[in-house]
């Protein structure tokens, strides 16, 4: 195949040099003083001397005999070639020798008179004013292309996080790994609870345990689990340790970046929120993960009561498009009265548990120095965006065992 | 959280009120109880480990009576006195101090109570009992027993014998131990302290705690009169939890007899069945529930709780019932006021809390990161922190630096240790996904964690933003520009200068500089790396800090 050279272009555009020339030497233009000026004079004259249209003499040009019917064969070389019609080499090979053609090693740009792909070189030509677009089919299906995105539990988080920001909840952030007196003691959670097992938590070896705790606070945590602490409480009536306090541990909750920020931020008011890791030693499999996201939020304020805890998280879920919620009273060791909230799915009707949520106790805000309401709730991420969009291996969602194409196919979260 | 299962139709004739199952789900839904699963009759309930007097059948018909209003005062089993005597040996002090035990006499043992007793114990073992250390219940048939007078006492493993419950020949202590299915799952908790507890009767061990009783004293359906003995490492949970068991038998129609329980030179008279009082007034019950209810009906919801409500001027004095082991402050007494009224009742206000909202600065500069990343084509990961030395040294060709967190007690032996870098979790998404569609461009703006000594946790959470292209095209050259890119995006300079990585191909590897200072590394990945991955595409990759793109 062939394609056009600038120069055969311009020829195909304007006619041929030579058979320029000689129609202007027909039309009685005859001195070379005066067609010397032409941008094609030279060229035009080799080649219609060397067809023997024209001879020279005394500073004139004279047409021969035959010239009143000069046709080139070229110019319908260059207009096969532009549409992209087969063209044999012998046709061809005067168009090669004088460079208005070459050979085009890509694949075709025009074939069989139609152009295949607009290019540069055909908008400035003006071949598309010439030669017809080919038409597509454009209702076939081409091959799936994946670009990156944003994953899918991140958009989710992104969401969220600016629902919450839009309710006047402010971020919050604190150590991944903390001693347990974060995680458990400052939440009036007793030492034998059963959360805080083995079984349950990930203790750790490196390191073991933090250096040091806030002295006041540690007597203030330990007089809440002994006795109560001046609260009314008769607390848990044993003796507490500060050594089991010190053990360095993954936190199971985001909690204990709550109880931090109630010690720094404790006089009203206060909106706060996390989304954030936490880590329990649980099982790994299609609905359970050993690391997972938790949104939590809390509220603090002069007076604040269930009518509102119930008002704030409400408005929170319907939000991410959860209308219909109800509450069932349950217990948590730092939260009083304690809700679970379940909420209808908005499509497919089932009620389901999408959050716990309470007071926090007397017993723990005294003990962090706090003397206002805080009401409080939790939730995993991961279970709800699960459970809202009907995703069935919580692996994909979050983790270094994902499906690259659940990632690359899932429709994007932006509804929230 | 425990569950418990009772059958509706028993359930009913203990409250004596016909409840059909969906009024009866919906009730107990209000009252805290979520049925978690229902199959005809039988009705498995989830019970929140505050309220261990609900795990029978007989304490939920109780809550029901009082909410319906069937029952309306709190209800103290009378208690007579027996001729019984329980004498706590001072050996017993090292190795499991407390004992307290009652007798119930004239009960009908039908295989309904047998079934809950057996309940009940299990479930209070579990929760309340920790597993049976803090509190473990031994039931026997009282007239089985030889004399009025036992005794607990720490016997030598090898010394006397007895026919654990299920056996039918002698064993002693130790051999219990070792033979007896619960001698395996429970002898951690009196292992190893030299004697083992035991109770004694005129004829010998009858109960081994908190293992197993003797095939000797055992309950059956012709059992009328029980002994009840509980034995742990806390006294206020054995007395807690006898109050429940007592509770529910006096409800089955049994007559609760004391003993009197001799400690060296102290005599009590057990149980004691003491009601507790506290007082609240109306305006903290509303200032916690956001309600108006007047002194009457407070009154009236407490009663609906089995609480008592005594009058006492402004204040109401609060009468909690000795099963009630929840009680610790006026506010759990307002919970179970909300609970009777039907928190669902109350109507949901918004707090006018004055608060502005705002994200950190973290979320915002790795969001800006990864908005980048995303848009050079990168698909966005969210790994997991928890991983092991291999892949986070080993596999990438570099030696244990001694840097990581290390966890304590692992689920697996794939999750032993917290990631110190990122780049290990992208080769491992490639290695998973070597089936899937080329090229895979991944990257990561997540955290990595360090031990450091000089702060006080010990260790340090990392931000880090990390790169693979993994295909036929992906080279150190593509890679330099999307890093590039990056810099520029923040307005940084970048310089790459020659690194020796072992993770990398030697002279296709540089140290990142970002406005002169050390940020992390490029190149690309070795192939003894990515052969130790299974990973047979080139893989080109970049890894730095994020806070070196905007130092703060």
């Amino acid at each position: 195949m062939y394609a056009l050279t600038r120069e055969g272009e311009e020829y195909l555009k304007n006619g041929l040099p030579e058979v320029r020339l000689v129609k202007e030497v027909l039309s009685g233009r005859t001195s070379m003083k005066e067609l010397q000026r032409l941008p094609y004079f030279t060229i035009g004259l080799m080649w219609a001397k060397k067809n023997g249209w024209v001879t020279v003499s005394g500073g004139e040009i004279r047409a021969e005999a035959g010239a009143k019917s000069v046709k080139s064969d070229i110019e319908a070389v260059l207009a096969d070639v532009e549409r992209g019609r087969e063209v044999s080499a012998k046709l061809a090979e005067p168009l090669l020798s004088r460079k208005l053609v070459e050979e085009r090693r890509e694949s075709p740009i025009i074939n069989d008179g139609e152009i295949l792909q607009l290019t540069p070189d055909i908008i400035r030509s003006g071949a598309w004013e010439r030669v017809p677009f080919k038409r597509y089919d454009v209702s076939l299906r081409m091959p799936e292309i994946s670009y990156g995105r944003k994953h899918v539990l991140r958009m989710a988080i992104d969401r969220i996080s600016r629902v919450l920001v839009e309710m006047g909840f402010k971020e919050m952030e604190g150590p991944i790994a903390d001693a347990e007196f974060y995680v458990y003691d400052c939440l009036f959670t007793p030492q034998d609870h059963p959360a805080r097992t083995a079984w349950d938590q990930f203790s750790l070896s490196k390191p073991k345990t933090i250096r040091k705790l806030p002295a006041d606070v540690v007597r203030r945590v330990k007089a809440a689990h002994e006795h109560g602490g001046g609260t009314g409480s008769k607390g848990w009536g044993y003796s507490w340790d500060k050594d089991i306090a010190m053990r360095m541990m993954l936190r199971g909750h985001t909690t204990s970046v709550t109880a931090r920020y109630l010690l720094e931020h404790n006089s009203p008011p206060n909106r706060y929120f996390s989304i954030d890791k936490i880590f329990r030693n649980d099982s790994l499999d299609k609905t359970h993960l050993l690391e997972f996201y938790q949104i939590e939020g809390w509220v603090m304020d002069g007076h604040l009561t269930v009518r509102d805890l119930m008002g704030t998280f409400g408005e929170f879920y319907r939000k991410l498009g959860i209308r219909d919620i109800k509450f069932k009273p349950t217990y948590n060791p730092y939260t009083e009265p304690s809700f679970e909230i379940y909420g209808r799915h908005p499509k497919l009707g089932r009620w389901l548990e999408i959050g716990n949520s309470g007071m926090f106790r007397d017993e723990m805000l005294r003990a962090l120095g706090v003397k206002s309401d805080v009401m409080a709730w939790g939730l995993g991420l991961e279970r709800t965006i699960m459970l809202l969009n009907n995703y069935d291996d919580i692996r994909n969602l979050h983790g270094t065992l994902c499906d690259l194409d659940f990632l690359r196919e899932v429709p994007i979260v932006w509804e929230y | 959280m425990a569950t418990m299962t009772l059958n509706r139709k028993e359930l009913c004739a203990m409250v004596g009120r016909e409840i059909d199952s969906r009024r009866l789900q919906g009730d107990l839904f209000d009252l805290g109880l979520e049925t978690e699963e229902q199959n005809g009759d039988d009705i498995t309930l989830d019970v929140t480990a505050d309220r261990p007097d609900l795990l029978s059948v007989e304490g939920i018909a109780r809550l029901l009576r009082y909410h319906y209003g069937l029952e309306t005062k709190v209800r103290v089993p009378e208690v007579q006195k027996s001729e019984f005597t329980c004498v706590v040996d001072p050996s017993m002090r090292g190795i499991r101090p407390y004992i307290t035990c009652a007798i119930v006499k004239d009960i009908r043992v039908t295989d309904g109570l047998i079934k809950s007793l057996m309940q009940v114990q299990e479930k209070l073992h579990g929760t309340f009992g920790r597993n049976r250390r803090k509190g473990a219940i031994g039931i026997h048939d009282l007239d089985k027993l030889s004399g009025t007078s036992i005794t607990y006492r720490a016997v030598k493993p090898e010394g006397d014998t007895f026919v654990p419950l299920g056996k039918t020949e002698r064993m002693t202590l130790g051999g219990a131990l070792r033979e007896h299915e619960k001698g395996r799952q429970y002898g951690h908790i009196v292992d190893g302290k030299g004697a083992l507890p035991a109770i004694y009767d005129a004829a010998g061990i009858f109960s081994f705690p908190p293992i197993i009783n003797s095939a000797r004293t055992e309950v059956t359906t012709s059992t009328r009169n029980l002994l009840v003995e509980l034995t742990g490492e806390d006294r206020g949970t054995i007395e807690r939890m006898l109050n429940i068991l007592l509770y529910m038998l006096s409800d089955r129609g049994g007559k609760v007899h004391s003993l009197r329980v001799r400690s060296g030179s102290a005599t009590e008279i057990e149980p004691s069945l003491k009601t507790e009082k506290l007082g609240i007034t109306p305006e903290y019950v509303n200032s916690v529930l956001g309600t108006e209810f007047t002194a009457a009906q407070i009154r009236s919801l407490l009663a609906k709780s089995g609480f008592g409500g005594g009058q006492g001027g402004k204040s109401i004095t609060v009468t909690v019932p000795p099963y009630r082991a929840d009680v610790l402050h006026a506010k759990d007494v307002v919970d179970d006021i909300g609970r009777a009224y039907g928190f669902n009742n109350l109507t949901p206000s918004y707090p006018a809390t004055p608060t502005i909202g705002e994200l950190t600065r973290t979320t915002k500069l790795t969001g800006a990161v990864r908005d980048v990343l995303v848009g050079e084509g990168f698909q966005d990961l969210l790994n997991f922190m928890l991983t092991d030395k291999d892949s986070n040294y080993g596999r990438m060709g570099i030696g244990d630096d001694g840097t990581a967190v290390e966890i304590e007690n692992p689920y697996s032996e794939q999750y032993t240790i917290v990631r110190t870098w990122l780049l290990p979790s992208l080769m491992q998404v490639l290695s998973n996904n070597r089936t899937r569609q080329y090229p895979q461009n991944l990257s990561e703006v997540g955290q990595a964690m360090l031990l450091d000594g000089k702060i006080d946790l010990g260790c340090a959470t990392a931000w880090k933003a990390a790169a693979a292209m993994c295909g036929m095209d992906a080279q150190y050259n593509t890679m330099k520009s999307e890093l590039q890119n990056l810099a520029r995006a923040f307005g940084a300079e970048l310089e790459t200068v020659p690194l020796k990585h072992p993770s990398f191909i030697t002279g296709r590897c540089a140290s990142v500089l970002i406005n002169g200072k050390a940020a992390g590394f490029i190149g690309e990945i070795s192939p003894k790396v990515l052969r130790s991955w299974g990973i047979e595409m080139p893989v080109a990759a970049f890894e730095i800090g994020v806070d070196a793109l905007a130092p703060g």
